[in-house]
């Protein structure tokens, strides 16, 4: 930049008699700003929670953990590791509520000693943990469950055979998100009676943890890679606390990594916003730069005065957001509560205020120049003829593309380092330059269309409103990029949620189930059926499970195979039980892609053919003829791969990874998964509660349980979107005010003459509500269009489901973007239109 | 001090060449006030700013005090028209963000010229306005701003002067006293004015008339009793 005086002095005296015009442009990236920086702030106070926490977060200095009970071997080893410790036995089970006779899927925490020991157990109310671990007939229940169904302190909660009393609502866990206990709200039990519940059955999937807390200064790190050995060959793992604050760290980072990019979207609608506003200014200085360019300044002097400007707003701008953004900062953790394990106290992240600062001014700086470059084309001539023809073309200006190539660049480098990650970075460019290319499309496709049909058979009213939208320097196309972006986000969140939804009621209905009860023990599937059978429904499916555990493959040992890594063998099929099947045939949500499925085999002698499901085969790197050994209870049973199947894990039935045929496995032991389908919400409540009361170990889904936990899920997670959406939205919202007001000039000289020639004021009113409809309209229709396009892309690629627009929903969506375009239109144009034309002269010059 | 020399324009008119000036030739000595008129199309407008160094000719060259302005840049003219011109427009053309009296700075600070406000304070005292020189273009009326824009033309001691139409937005009694403040000004400093008008009274107070019709040079008179002056 120039040290020459008078160019910082032109730059001061030029922008006097426009600081609200420029502070306005500017306000465009005040939103975007504040989002980054509100978010990037927390993230490093959530940082420095996570680093002052960690113990709270494991509860503990070491968890050991698996999902099979500790063998003596592991027993042993505890011994020899000390410290004070404590165990956790983990599992989903029903539990009945005596009192209102509800029932519900929960998660049994089964706890013996003082666990955690870091961090504490939140109840209301507050000192029960003495009188918990003393008394083993009490339970902490999640408060959400107990407000779901009416429970107080004092009730009765019915845990398998044994039935506890409630003496505390259960608040918070260390180390455990709200949102974890959606899926499974979190019943706290004693450990020691845990056998008596009648839960632990075959087939039951339990998850023991074994904490450790030691007073000593070990290193729990060399500790852990000491004992690594017992661990593997046990099939047990290892949870230290800083995996924890590993695993948490990633977590929390790819939140606010997506919500900065969501964030930076918004800035970069801002900048669009910037590029917009600087070209209508620049176009109003066309006469002023003639003039300079006349007495002796040179273009690049003239170019760097509105510079100088455009940087000083954009600083402005940067620093408001800023301040606006640390403020926002508070508010972050009450919208991501559900999905926040620990507590956290805010401090000023200059770090985040500092790089909020350096990306919004960049922003400014770079779309700013595109629009600065005209002033090259504005010839001194112009001072003395009005009529001079600049040569504003883009396809024959090089420096043009250039500058676009740079602001491609930016966007992509301030990418990359919001992520911190090259590849997201640059997918996330990639994203938006497809999305803002289509947005374009569709856009420049809506404004043609509008031209070409324009209706010329409509009243002057109708016509002059849409011709307004063409008028020369209009910013339409700018306009209905950020408004329909906005709009394409809040849709898209909104149709793939219905459409989530949809999906889960639409494929259970056509699969005539809505019932799934498991864990059936053999000598209990008459008297179930029998209460089944007294209400009227049918069992669709039997399905008979037998747990077995993966031994060899191709005659190697799973350890050795991990160790060699010559079959990719997944942790969760390492570390736990199988659980297959046997039948005749594939159901309905399967489809052989290779070889043939064997419906009867009973050579117990021989090579069992076994079908396994293809997309484990692909990710294990195994296919047909690959043979496999299993210890079936304590028998050892080889099996080859005969066919491949392909399962629709979208139905609402028990589907497998392994599938045996009939005849095989009939005689071993195992559990039963009956399927049905009750009509009503009263029947399915009713058969649940029978089942439960006498059988206590069965546990049931129900459908509408299911949406109920998905719909509370996307229910939360779109919030959290679409809060970070809406300053997108917002930021549209700023871009049309000050396309709006950059336009009052124009838009004053039109009213004058229309009341000059006669119109009444509230016929220029009704001319200028078209003109803000039709934007409305076009905007919404190309987020909307858009948002279609991107939800069926989701159906069809990510969920595997099919896509049905909720009509509704764009009906929505529509209105709203429209109301709010003609209201902030209305907002910002009323007094033009209210006053006399000589007083609007005289006040506006 | 003007040397035109074969000048000649020809504007693209989408796929039609439209030739607005022809083979223009004449010199401005020192001092000389000429005044160049003819009818509306007459391409007076286009001579005047390819004079001024604010156009290119098609053909032909135009030196400035020896200067020429052949195959210049953008950049180079505007230094020449810094150092060497100042302008007077029609419509005054005042940047509407400065004030009066930062408007006629502005020549001499893009020179990089400090403590110029001194200089220009006197200007405007001199074309009557020193107890306006705070305000801005909107708040003096239509004759003051034309005396702000002749203070600024000015300030850089110019050695050529060009006015399109100085009086043109003015009525008559303004413009008779902007007409007498520009030759005033004019003679004191010694500089040589081109004066473009339509209007022949205006004209026949210069030396010289050139008249242009269709883009030729119709006559070129030098009024006699300048004549007899000079002589």
């Amino acid at each position: 930049m120039s040290f020459n005086p008078f160019i910082w002095k032109m730059a001061w005296r030029e922008s006097r008699g426009s600081l609200s015009r420029l502070l306005l442009f500017v306000s465009s990236i005040v939103l975007g700003v504040a989002a980054l920086v509100s978010i990037t702030s927390f993230g490093d106070n959530l940082d420095k929670a996570i680093d002052q926490q960690a113990k709270t977060l494991l509860g503990a200095d070491l968890e050991i953990d698996g999902r099979m009970e500790f063998p003596p071997e592991m027993e042993a080893l505890f011994d020899s590791i000390g410290g004070e410790q404590a165990r956790e036995v983990r599992f989903s089970s029903m539990v009945l509520f005596p009192s209102t006779g509800g029932t519900r899927l929960a998660q049994i925490r089964a706890v013996s000693g003082n666990f955690p020991f870091y961090g504490e157990l939140e109840t209301s109310p507050s000192d029960v943990l003495d009188e918990f671990r003393a008394y083993k007939d009490k339970a902490l229940v999640d408060e959400t469950m107990m407000m779901q169904y009416g429970l107080s302190i004092g009730d009765s909660i019915r845990v398998g055979n044994l039935t506890f009393e409630i003496i505390a609502k259960l608040i918070s866990i260390p180390g455990e998100s709200l949102a974890q206990s959606i899926t499974g709200p979190r019943v706290f039990i004693s450990g020691d009676i845990l056998d008596e519940t009648g839960l632990i059955q075959r087939g039951s999937q339990l998850y023991y943890s074994q904490y450790f807390k030691f007073d000593d200064d070990r290193d729990v790190e060399a500790l852990v890679k000491e004992i690594e050995p017992v661990l593997e060959a046990n099939r047990f793992d290892a949870d230290t606390v800083e995996d924890r604050k590993r695993s948490l760290g990633r977590s929390m980072t790819n939140l606010t990594n997506f919500l900065n990019l969501v964030g930076f979207v918004a800035l970069l609608l801002g900048g669009l916003g910037i590029a917009s506003s600087i070209h209508v200014y620049i176009q109003r200085k066309v006469d002023t730069v003639a003039v300079l360019r006349c007495v002796g300044t040179s273009t690049k002097n003239a170019i760097l005065i509105y510079v100088i400007q455009a940087t000083a707003m954009g600083m402005i701008g940067a620093i408001i957001g800023s301040f606006i953004g640390l403020g926002v900062q508070h508010v972050v953790p009450l919208i991501l509560a559900d999905f926040l394990p620990i507590e956290i106290e805010f401090g000023i992240s200059w770090y985040a205020v500092i790089s909020g600062l350096l990306i919004g001014m960049t922003i400014t700086a770079l779309f700013a120049l595109q629009p600065l470059l005209a002033i090259r084309k504005i010839s001194p001539l112009r001072a003395i003829r009005r009529n001079v023809d600049q040569d504003d073309s883009i396809t024959r200006d090089p420096l043009r593309w250039a500058i676009f190539a740079i602001i491609g660049l930016g966007i992509m480098l301030t990418a990359v380092a919001l992520t911190g990650d090259l590849k997201t970075g640059s997918g996330f460019f990639a994203a938006i330059v497809i999305v803002f290319g289509l947005l374009i499309l569709i856009g420049t496709g809506i404004i043609t269309l509008s031209r070409r049909f324009f209706p010329s058979r409509s009243s002057y009213v109708v016509r002059q409103g849409i011709a307004n939208l063409f008028r020369p320097n209009n910013q339409t196309l700018v306009m209905i990029i950020t408004l329909g972006f906005g709009t394409f986000l809040i849709s898209t969140l909104f149709l793939t949620r219905d459409m989530l939804l949809e999906q889960i009621e639409t494929t259970s209905f056509e699969n005539q189930a809505n019932l799934v009860m498991y864990d059936i023990q053999t000598d209990q599937k008459d008297g179930i059926r029998g209460i089944i059978d007294s209400y009227g429904l049918e069992i669709s499916q039997d399905v008979p499970i037998v747990t077995m555990r993966m031994t060899h493959i191709n005659g190697e040992t799973v350890e050795a195979l991990r160790d060699s890594g010559d079959v990719r063998i997944p942790n969760w099929l390492y570390r736990r039980e199988v659980r297959a099947t046997y039948r005749e045939q594939i159901t309905d949500s399967e489809k052989i892609v290779e070889g043939t499925y064997t419906s009867f085999f009973d050579d117990f002698d021989g090579l069992v053919p076994i079908s396994l499901e293809v997309e484990v085969a692909k990710s294990m790197g195994v296919g047909l003829g690959d043979e496999f050994t299993f210890n079936v209870q304590g028998i050892p049973m080889q099996g080859v791969v005969t066919s491949l199947r392909e399962v629709n894990w979208q139905q609402v039935q028990p589907n497998f990874i392994f599938t045996f045929p009939d005849g095989i496995l009939n005689d071993a032991p195992q559990f039963h998964v009956f399927v049905t389908f009750a009509p009503d919400r009263e029947i399915s409540a009713q058969v649940q509660q029978e089942i439960i009361t006498n059988y206590g170990n069965v546990s049931i889904i129900d459908l509408a349980l299911i949406l109920n936990i998905v719909d509370n899920i996307l229910g939360r997670v779109s919030f959290v979107i679409q809060f970070m959406a809406m300053f997108s939205v917002i930021t549209g919202l700023i871009v049309l005010s000050g396309a709006v007001i950059a336009s009052r000039f124009q838009r004053m000289r039109e009213s004058v003459l229309l009341k000059t020639l006669g119109a009444r004021s509230r016929q220029v009113l009704r001319i200028m509500s078209v003109e803000y409809a039709v934007l409305g309209i076009m905007s919404a229709l190309t987020g909307i269009i858009l948002s279609l396009i991107g939800a069926w892309a989701l159906a069809w690629f990510v969920f595997e489901a099919t896509f049905i627009p909720n009509m509704s929903t764009v009906v929505f969506m529509l209105l709203i973007v429209v109301f709010l375009t003609i209201g902030i239109g209305h907002l910002n144009s009323r007094d033009i239109y209210r006053r006399s034309p000589l007083e609007v002269l005289r006040s506006d010059g | 001090m003007l040397k035109v020399e074969h000048i000649s324009k020809v504007y693209q008119s989408g796929d039609r060449q439209l030739q607005v000036l022809h083979n223009i030739n004449f010199e401005v000595p020192d001092g000389q006030v000429c005044a160049i008129v003819g009818p509306s199309g007459s391409g007076k407008t286009t001579l005047l700013g390819l004079c001024a160094g604010l156009d290119h000719p098609t053909e032909g060259e135009i030196s400035i005090a020896g200067r020429s302005l052949k195959n210049k840049s953008e950049d180079e003219l505007a230094a020449i028209r810094n150092e060497l011109v100042g302008f007077v427009f029609q419509s005054f053309q005042l940047i509407p963000t400065l004030t009066a009296l930062e408007n006629v700075m502005v020549p001499m600070e893009l020179r990089g010229a400090r403590n110029v406000s001194s200089e220009a304070k006197e200007l405007l005292q001199k074309v009557g306005l020193g107890d306006r020189m705070h305000h801005y273009p909107t708040q003096l009326s239509g004759g003051e701003q034309q005396r702000v824009a002749i203070a600024r033309a000015f300030i850089n001691k110019p050695v050529l002067l060009f006015a399109d139409e100085p009086t043109g937005n003015l009525d008559t009694d303004t413009s008779e006293s902007i007409e007498q403040l520009l030759f005033d000004l004019n003679k004191d400093a010694g500089t040589t004015l081109v004066l473009v008008t339509h209007d022949l009274e205006l004209a026949a107070k210069t030396h010289r008339i050139i008249r242009l019709r269709n883009g030729h040079v119709a006559s070129d008179t030098l009024i006699h009793a300048v004549e007899a002056e000079l002589a």
